[in-house]
């Protein structure tokens, strides 16, 4: 292994969290974690590659099996300490294949080629002797190691455990697998380098490089928002009447076409936001938002996402107080600002109505004659920012969702402000504008990137307070 | 037009919707490879994408872009040809003239000067923002009526004379267009408001020539006539508002007031008679400056008009070609793949399945009855008290032991010893529940087995620690690695002891 290129092989005890630990630093949540002992049997590596060029390197390991009769096997052939590491490799050379330290074997190999030792253990269990041998098996490999205590549990034995390992290892720090926000997992990458001089440069190279793909895959996360935001403002479904019919007997449908097509493109952008941070299938856990209960499309329920109903009316009101200011402007002011006035009264009416409801099948006659069932494009202010709420409420939930949690995604709301609540009032207002623009028809394909940079800081905010990211 | 962008942008579109049925691994890895390319060969900016697209797609003359461009010059000359040819009759009929009545001027204000400036007011509702069409009640009504009748619209028509490639390519970016009516609405819309702005300029042009040969090889006569009470005063008003955009510089384009006054004519009479009765002749010596002022007119509110339109049509279309490939989202994204660079930190290859460990896999032995007495061996550090353990699973220890926590010749002892007890007790392995079972502890049951023989229950108790540092029953969850050990070691003697906790 090469010594310019950082490795780290992550082993110990089976079940301590190895694999969670690997899975959360890759990003990967391939990786199979398991309650049985023995899920991984071979070492995999997982290279953290820029632009192909490999910069470091984990290795999940099989756990020890049979430390203590592998190290009674080397105490047999010890004779001084600085023939340690060559018993260790004669140890792994004379049991390859042989089936009796299949495990010790494959974890000790890229410890012997170079590899740093990150020893992984539960600090929510208690300590026990028996974890010495594996411990004193890699300290005879003679090569740099750090000591993680990953708490599985609630339990708290993190003391007793800090005080054994530190008679092992130099470094020892305490790293919640399933629970690590963004930060604290580059953190602990940049704390990898301590252990070889010669490895704290590439390992920098690739914290900045992570923070960068962090802001890359906020500015994805920003655009399939903008997209879906897009896509549900302009969505509509028609329905070409056939002479002489009745249109309420196709209005239910119609409509039901139109909620359906809406409910499909936020499921779809809900997995291509997944994707942006490298999930793949996620269970979705969305308690009151599946088909047969009141969902997206009921009134009664947007008050959770949306805005409320004084905010609906004042980002009304502002954006018809614009628009009569500037007729205000444009005849010198002799209107006395009636403009504004009654632009921000007419706005904020508007508002106000418009959420009253989402959007039912209206008729429209055709050019060439005949009718049409249409539905949507919607006009209910409200709707965007409900789909806005829900999406940033998801974002957040991922960003503080490591490659090691394998439970559904919680996305019910516990209720406070919504996320569109939390938008400040200028932000608010400058979406809104956009919002319009979009149900006005307006067909500019740079709507989406303006909506996108706008929404960017929002999206960011799920990293930059995590705390805000777990709360419910 | 410009049809080769058009056919830029039907490349990009079809490689965009191919690109999003691959994986985005692919993808990525693809598009920073060749942005790396692009950008040693100094490619930037905008030029990225149009340099990424001929790399994915090279340009070919077969090509659904190329062929689609094809379409659009063919279907934009077939309108041009039509529309000249309908300027040419509209000017010849107009401009008739076989020696019994002259050239009506009225008639050439009518559809030259006045048509125009009402089909420059539909071209004005046309080119609207569709934002807009919301506003006014009806207005978008009368919007879809007024496209329906635009020359444009007709592509789609003419389109059925193109070859069978054509037309497939330009129908295979029509889909897409429908699809995605946001990002290509725009293109779509200028297609159309360019290409009949291209038909009203060939329709001017071939009415001018048309006109301008009718004079130079005929000999045309105008006058003017209408059935309202129009006094040749107010014609006089009319054409000299009408002449005013060139009056200071073409001045024999402006009809005199003597020229009003003497070529008024009616049908009933004598045509050659002028008004108030003066046979004076009306020869086209006589008349020539009302054609240099039809000419005039044609080109000043019929050719020249549409020809700026059709220049404000083309950017904006151009305009709207190129927002389309530069700023929608899919783009964004592929420059995103093609600047940023490629973070990969997933394992390479995929996981290999778990190999199974077990030697067989058969019915567990019955746990012992509660209150059994036992030997109890506490194995690899079991750290609870020994009685309270087995009090607590309900079972009575005669002997007690230990193993798995020091030298290997330690465990041999203790198997030697449990061999020496009596036939038939039961001996408890204690460990521990939050610990996972390893196959140190499987080796030595095998070694316990041997030692014992067939027939011998071996218990295995797992056994948890409560807060207080005292032995607990383990929750099922604990308990499943357990039993799978148990039911996997193909001992048929080995039983595991975990009596249910108390709901």
């Amino acid at each position: 292994m090469s010594d310019s290129v950082p490795t780290f092989a992550v082993v110990g005890h089976p079940n301590k969290g190895k694999s969670s630990i690997v899975s959360t630093l890759a990003h990967d949540d391939s990786v199979r974690i398991a309650p049985d002992p023995g899920t991984t049997r071979v070492c995999r590596k997982y290279p953290m590659k820029l632009d192909g060029r490999v910069q470091y390197v984990l290795v999940d390991t099989p756990g020890f099996q049979r430390a203590r009769k592998a190290l009674a096997w080397m105490r047999e052939r010890e004779t001084r300490a600085d023939l340690h590491r060559a018993v260790v490799e004669s140890f792994v050379a004379a049991e390859r294949g042989s089936g009796r330290f299949d495990d010790e074997v494959e974890l000790l190999t890229p410890v012997l080629e170079g590899a740093g030792i990150l020893y992984v253990v539960d600090g929510s269990v208690p300590y026990g002797p028996e974890y010495e041998p594996e411990m004193e098996i890699l300290r005879w490999t003679g090569e740099p190691s750090m000591a993680l205590i990953n708490p599985i549990g609630k339990a708290d034995h993190i003391a007793s455990w800090r005080a054994a390992l530190s008679q092992y290892f130099k470094i020892v720090r305490v790293f919640d697998a399933l629970t690590a926000p963004f930060e604290k997992r580059l953190e602990l990458l940049q704390a990898f380098g301590a252990l070889r001089e010669s490895w704290r440069a590439p390992l920098e190279e690739a914290v900045r490089a992570l923070m960068q793909e962090r802001v890359r895959v906020r500015e994805r996360v920003s655009r399939l928002v903008a997209e879906l935001l897009v896509d549900a403002l302009t969505l509509s479904v028609s329905k070409a009447l056939p002479d002489g019919a009745d249109p309420r007997e196709f209005e239910a449908a119609l409509e039901r076409e139109y909620h359906d097509a809406l409910r499909k493109r936020e499921r779809d952008a809900r997995r291509q936001v997944e994707e942006a941070y490298g999930h793949g299938e996620i269970e979705r856990r969305e308690d009151g938002f599946d088909l047969s209960d009141p969902d997206l499309f009921s009134v009664e329920h947007w008050v959770l996402w949306g805005l409320r109903r004084r905010q609906l009316v004042a980002s009304g009101a502002v954006g018809g107080a614009l628009a009569g200011g500037a007729l205000d402007a444009a005849v010198g002011g002799a209107s006395l600002m009636l403009g504004a006035l009654f632009g921000a009264a007419a706005g904020g009416a508007a508002a106000l109505w418009s959420s009253l409801r989402l959007e039912t099948a209206r008729i429209q006659g055709l050019p060439l004659g005949g009718r049409e069932l249409r539905c949507g494009p919607t006009r209910n202010r409200n709707l965007p920012w409900v789909l806005l709420g829900r999406a940033l409420h998801h974002n957040a939930r991922l960003a503080g969702r490591t490659h090691a949690d394998r439970g559904a995604l919680e996305l019910e709301s516990a209720g406070g402000p919504s996320w569109a609540e939390r938008i400040e009032s200028s932000r608010r207002a400058a979406l809104e504008r956009i919002f319009g623009r979009l149900r006005d028809g307006d067909t500019d394909p740079a709507l989406t990137e303006d909506l996108a940079q706008l929404l960017e800081p929002i999206v960011a905010q799920a990293d930059v307070a995590p705390g805000v990211a777990q709360e419910g | 037009m410009s049809a080769q962008g058009l056919g830029r942008l039907v490349d990009l579109a079809l490689q965009l919707e191919a690109d999003s049925q691959r994986p985005a691994g692919e993808l990525r890895r693809r598009d920073r490879a060749l942005g790396q390319e692009l950008a040693r060969a100094g490619v930037r900016d905008d030029a990225v994408v149009a340099a990424w697209l001929a790399r994915v797609r090279p340009e070919t003359r077969d090509g659904a872009g190329a062929r689609s461009a094809r379409a659009l010059r063919g279907l934009s000359a077939l309108l041009a040809v039509f529309g000249a040819m309908l300027g040419s009759g509209a000017a010849g009929a107009l401009f008739y003239y076989d020696g019994t009545h002259p050239v009506n001027v009225v008639r050439v204000i009518g559809v030259f000067v006045g048509l125009q400036l009402l089909l420059l007011a539909g071209t004005a509702l046309l080119w609207l923002p569709p934002r807009w069409l919301h506003r006014l009640p009806g207005l978008e009504i009368l919007h879809d009526v007024l496209a329906l009748a635009s020359p444009g619209r007709w592509l789609r028509a003419l389109s059925r004379l193109l070859p069978a490639a054509q037309r497939d390519a330009a129908g295979r970016f029509g889909a897409i267009a429908v699809r995605h009516r946001r990002l290509y609405g725009e293109v779509e819309r200028w297609t159309w408001l360019s290409a009949s702005q291209l038909f009203g300029v060939s329709f001017h042009t071939g009415a001018l020539a048309s006109a301008l040969a009718l004079v130079t090889l005929t000999d045309l006569a105008f006058g003017w006539s209408t059935t309202l009470s129009v006094e040749p005063r107010a014609l006089e008003r009319v054409t000299h508002t009408l002449a005013l955009p060139w009056a200071a510089w073409l001045p024999d384009a402006v009809p005199s007031a003597e020229l009003i006054e003497t070529t008024q004519y009616f049908r009933g009479s004598d045509p050659t008679r002028a008004r108030g009765g003066d046979h004076t002749r009306q020869d086209p010596m006589h008349s020539a400056p009302w054609w240099r002022f039809c000419a005039a007119c044609m080109v000043t509110y019929g050719l020249l008009p549409r020809l700026v339109l059709f220049t404000i049509a083309r950017w904006k279309f151009r305009g709207a070609v190129r927002r389309a490939f530069a700023r929608q989202p899919a783009v964004l994204a592929l420059r995103d793949r093609l600047e940023h660079s490629l973070v990969e930190t997933e394992a390479e290859n995929a996981e290999a399945p778990p190999a199974p460990r077990a030697q067989g896999v058969g019915p567990a032995a019955p746990p012992p009855a509660r209150g059994t007495h036992c030997a109890a061996l506490a194995w690899s550090g079991f750290p609870l008290d020994v009685d309270a353990s087995l009090r607590c699973v309900g079972l009575v220890a005669d002997a007690q032991l230990r193993a798995g926590d020091g030298a290997l010749a330690d465990d041999a002892a203790a198997i030697e010893a449990l061999r020496r007890r009596p036939a038939g007790e039961v001996v408890a392995v204690l460990v521990k529940a939050w610990e996972p079972p390893l196959l140190e502890l499987a080796d030595f049951l095998h070694e316990l087995r041997a030692a014992l023989g067939d027939g011998r229950v071996v218990a295995l108790v797992p056994l948890a620690q409560d807060a207080s540092g005292q032995p607990a029953l383990p929750s099922a969850s604990a308990l499943g690695p357990w039993r799978n050990a148990v039911l996997q070691s193909g001992d048929p003697w080995l039983a595991l002891h975990a009596p249910e906790r108390d709901r």
